[in-house]
This record gives structure tokens, C-alpha cells and sequence, in this order.
């Protein structure tokens, strides 16, 4: 098992000072900080194999290619998926529209059923919003309870009164912390209505678990580099091969790298996979970065990464659990005989003092946290949360910043005279 | 962070000037933010010479929000409504002692007087 302290020293930016303090980096869920592998190995690409992609013969082309290649191969295979089935986007937001525009406006009609859930990040709902208004499908919700999970005992009831033909929802909610159980509504999902597609938002799973593509059996999976070391910039989705191989997956990105043949009045597309969702230049140098930053958490090991992840929020919940001020928001105690549904983070409101003033004196701690909706405004409505406050994890995060955490929290109620 | 909770701000925060509603206003306005959900409400009353007779607020926010719209009100009242029109967010950090505040924190301070200034706007329409 790692040791995060150790861990710290591979993470330049976490030895800075802010505020006079020595910093507490706990925003891990907005995006993470890159270890110096990542960083020199976007630095060490421009420096020594900086050339466009593809088509070049010369020796920098070939070698920029066989990076872009094998960095591809890298990513996908960290997630247990094939390199064909990997495409290359900005981040999660542009993953999903990549299913709204790739997927769902060539297969949704008025009468059919997006499924999603409220706790849903703005990314995984808006985007539907969209579509809904486009094809004329309507959108539903499996909704939320007061411990902040799904209530899955619905799922059924829904399927026979929904033609539901996609289901989209996240791994891992940013704001509640709610691990959901998506093996299980994929389970009953595939039975009850083979032919549903089903999307996982992973983009706050990604970093902190294990995951397998063809084990979660969902047919399109997001994710963004950033918040699992690697570089901003750089995501992707992952798309079941069935899908693309009979094209019923297109591409929703036209233009040069990704065509076979080009006439005047028509455009035969690439067959090859990876070339046919590759539109324009790619990002070579943060793909290069991703992979990096891949590497380096499969050499810590991703059961180990979940391990670690969650003694800290079994540690950040005790702690936090003792200050009277603070309510807790998601899950807190597991279900009977299960573990803790929880994952990455914890959110909280403290009585009395608003979450951006709770920030600002965190922040004059130098403990960094987020505060504010998380991009989950339809949730906080729901529960008539105003703002919370937001610490997030990552592999070098330790105790002893959960207990720098606490620490700054009493300087709260002191500045507040609570 | 010193120069932001200092005491006195945290007493204007306990003891907010003008916070109600008036009975009868010529003008409310009010002022979301959305990033936090802060939500001010502001009820005005002019004289016949373009100044502001009373003001009231309504609504909740953070520290900065809120302290920034109660010395705000204190301070705009018996002012013309011109020179009011004409505030801005340096007015507003001498107003509450800041020399300069974090980008993050500009909208707390601007959400008080942005639902003045469109209560005056109101009126003009």
C-alpha cells in the first residue's frame, strides 16, 4: 500500500504555500493535480516528437504517431476497453454530447424515454434537456432519497410504464459522493428491455476505482484526464464496439483525418475506428499526458487507489460527524451487510455561515475546497440546499490533511462566534 | 481573510441595517446569484427630487453578500439616485473596508447594489 505523504513529493504544485500555509489541496473532484511524470512527459513530447499525426513520412510524423498510437492503447486498456473502442474527447461534458449527437438524435423520436436521475451533474443533464427538445423524447428520473440514493425499487415500475430507450446516469455523484448501484440497474435494465443503451457519467469513478468497460456492460462510458492526474483538455468516451462496427454510432466530428475517400458532393467515411472519430488535429501532447498519468496509477494500483480513497472518507466522515455545526449531506452509513456506497468525497453544510465564506476561511487555512452548487443545481433545489461545501480526494491526500480540514473549520466557528 | 471577517463586518452581518420590506415601495428589484444561490430583494422609495427617501432588503447570502447590501442601504439613503447609478465595485470595497476583493468574491460584493441599480432602472422604464 502506498503512502500519500510520500506520494505528495510527485506532485509539484502541493509543495506551494498559500496564504502562508502549506497547502491542503482537497478539490480533487473539480480536477486533480499532475504528478511530474505527467507533466514532463507532455513537456518531454514537444521538446522531442512534436509533429503532426498520420500522413507524414517523415521520421517526426511516424514517431508523433506511434506515441498518439500506443498512448491511445494506454488509455483504453486502463479501462479494460479495446483501442477502437476509445474516443479521444475534451473531457466528460464532451463525451456525452458526443452520445446525444453520435447515438441519440439518429435513434430517439417523440414517445421514446431518456432516464437519468436528479443528482446528475449538469453535463450528463443538460445535454439531455437538449435532445429531448430536438427529437421530442421526453426525459425522466429515477429519483433520490433522503440518504442520498437512488431508489432503485423503482426502476422496475418505471421500465413498464417508459418505452425507455436510454438510460444516462453517473458512476459516482460529485456532490452527494453516492456511489450507485449501476451494475444492478444495468442487470435489470438488460432483462427487462435488451435493446436500451445505457451511458455511465465515470468522470468521478475514473479516479478513484477499478473499472472494466466490458464488465460494467454499459454501452457508452465518459470520462475526462483531468480529475485522475492527467491533463486538462483530454477525455473520452468509450463506445461497445457492436455499436460503431454497424455504425449505429456515427461520428458527430466531420472534416479532415477521419474519411476514406473525399468527392465533391460526398464523403465515405474511415473504416478504421479510431481514424473515423478523429476529426482535425488531436490533442497528441495531453493524450501522451493521460497516458502518462494512467501509468502512473496502475503502478500504485487502482484496488489500492479504492482502498486508500476509502479510509479517507470513513475517516473525513467520523471526524466531520463530531462537529455539531456540520450536516453531512449523501450517504454516511452504509446499508445493512454492504460496504459504504461512497466514493471521492464529502459535502456538507455548516449551520450558520454560508459555503463561500466557510471556503474563503478554509482557504485562509490554505485548505482548498469547492463551494457553491457542484453543478448540481436540480439537486440542491430538491433539498433546498442553498450552497455546500465540497472536500474531495485524491491518492495524496492524507489524515493528517482531513485533521488540517477539521482544524480549519474551528477557525469557522471562531472568526463566526458561533 | 482578516481584512474580510473583521469584527465589524461580522456585527453588521448579526444587525443588518434596513433588512425588511417596505410597505408601499415605488420600486423592488431583485438579484440571484446563481453560482451560490444568493437572492437579494430590494425595496426602494424616491422623493420628488430624484433621491432615495428609504430603502429595505429582503433575502439571504453570504457574509460578503449580505454585510456589503446593509452598509450599502445605509449608506444610499438621502443620496441622489444619480450618484447611486454611478457606484462601483471599488465604492463598494471602501464602503466595507476591502482594499481589493478575490475575483472569486465579486459577485457577493456587486449582488446588493446590481438589485438597487435595477430597482432605479425599474422606475425609468
Amino acid at each position: 500500500m502506498f503512502n500519500p505523504e510520500e506520494l505528495k513529493q510527485d506532485f509539484p504544485i502541493l509543495s506551494r504555500q498559500i496564504n502562508g500555509q502549506s497547502l491542503v489541496y482537497l478539490d480533487n473532484a473539480a480536477t486533480s493535480q499532475k504528478p511530474q511524470v505527467v507533466i514532463d512527459a507532455i513537456s518531454h513530447y514537444y521538446q522531442t516528437s512534436n509533429a503532426n499525426v498520420h500522413r507524414g513520412v517523415h521520421a517526426l510524423s511516424d514517431e508523433s504517431t506511434k506515441l498518439w498510437e500506443t498512448s491511445r492503447a494506454t488509455i483504453a486498456t486502463f479501462f479494460g476497453a479495446n483501442p477502437g473502442e476509445l474516443i479521444l474527447t475534451r473531457n466528460t461534458t464532451e463525451a456525452i454530447n458526443g452520445v446525444a449527437y453520435g447515438w441519440a438524435d439518429h435513434h430517439l423520436s417523440a414517445s421514446d424515454v431518456i432516464l437519468t436521475t436528479p443528482m446528475e451533474h449538469h453535463s450528463d443533464l443538460v445535454v439531455w434537456q437538449q435532445v429531448c427538445q430536438r427529437t421530442g423524447a421526453e426525459l425522466r428520473f429515477l429519483e433520490v432519497d433522503e440518504t442520498g440514493r437512488l431508489k432503485i425499487e423503482q426502476l422496475e415500475e418505471i421500465f413498464a410504464h417508459s418505452d425507455i430507450k436510454l438510460i444516462s446516469l453517473g458512476l459516482v455523484s460529485n456532490t452527494l459522493g453516492t456511489r450507485n448501484p449501476v451494475e444492478k440497474i444495468v442487470k435489470i435494465a438488460r432483462k427487462l428491455r435488451p435493446e436500451v443503451k445505457i451511458l455511465l457519467d465515470g468522470a468521478q469513478a475514473a479516479p478513484h476505482l477499478p473499472l472494466d468497460f466490458h464488465e460494467l456492460d454499459c454501452d457508452f462510458f465518459a470520462f475526462s484526464g483531468h480529475k485522475m492526474l492527467g491533463p486538462m483538455g483530454i477525455g473520452g468516451l468509450l463506445v461497445k464496439q457492436d455499436l460503431l462496427e454497424s455504425k449505429a454510432f456515427q461520428p458527430w466530428l466531420f472534416g479532415g483525418g477521419m474519411i476514406a475517400t473525399v468527392e465533391r458532393e460526398k464523403t465515405e467515411f474511415a473504416e478504421d475506428l479510431a481514424d473515423r472519430f478523429t476529426a482535425g488535429t488531436p490533442d497528441v501532447a495531453s493524450t501522451v499526458g493521460l497516458a502518462a498519468a494512467c501509468r502512473y496509477l496502475q503502478q500504485l494500483g487502482m484496488k489500492e487507489v479504492a482502498q486508500h480513497d476509502q479510509e479517507l472518507v470513513q475517516y473525513a466522515l467520523e471526524k466531520l460527524t463530531q462537529i455539531s455545526e456540520v450536516t453531512l449531506i449523501g450517504p454516511v452509513y452504509a446499508l445493512p451487510a454492504q460496504p459504504l456506497d461512497r466514493v471521492g468525497s464529502v459535502a456538507f453544510i455548516y449551520q450558520g455561515v454560508h459555503a463561500h465564506d466557510v471556503a474563503q476561511i478554509l482557504d485562509s487555512q490554505g485548505v482548498a475546497v469547492r463551494s457553491g452548487h457542484h453543478c448540481t443545481m436540480p439537486l440542491h433545489t430538491q433539498f433546498n440546499w442553498q450552497a455546500t461545501v465540497r472536500a474531495s480526494f485524491q491518492v495524496y491526500n492524507s489524515q493528517a490533511d482531513i485533521d488540517k480540514l477539521v482544524a480549519a473549520l474551528a477557525k469557522v466557528k471562531a472568526v463566526f462566534g458561533i | 481573510m482578516s481584512d474580510l471577517y473583521q469584527a465589524v463586518l461580522l456585527d453588521e452581518l448579526r444587525h443588518p441595517q434596513h433588512k425588511q420590506s417596505l410597505p408601499d415601495p415605488d420600486s423592488v428589484a431583485r438579484a440571484v446569484n446563481v453560482s451560490c444561490g444568493d437572492d437579494l430583494t430590494v425595496y426602494l422609495k424616491f422623493s420628488s427630487d430624484q433621491t432615495i427617501l428609504d430603502i429595505g432588503w429582503q433575502g439571504n447570502g453570504c457574509a460578503i453578500a449580505q454585510v456589503t447590501m446593509s452598509l450599502l442601504s445605509a449608506h444610499i439613503q438621502g443620496k441622489r439616485v444619480k450618484d447611486v447609478m454611478a457606484l462601483t465595485q471599488s465604492d463598494l470595497e471602501s464602503l466595507i473596508g476591502i482594499k481589493q476583493i478575490s475575483l472569486g468574491r465579486v459577485k457577493c460584493l456587486m449582488l446588493g447594489l446590481e438589485a438597487v441599480q435595477r430597482a432605479i432602472q425599474k422606475t425609468k422604464k
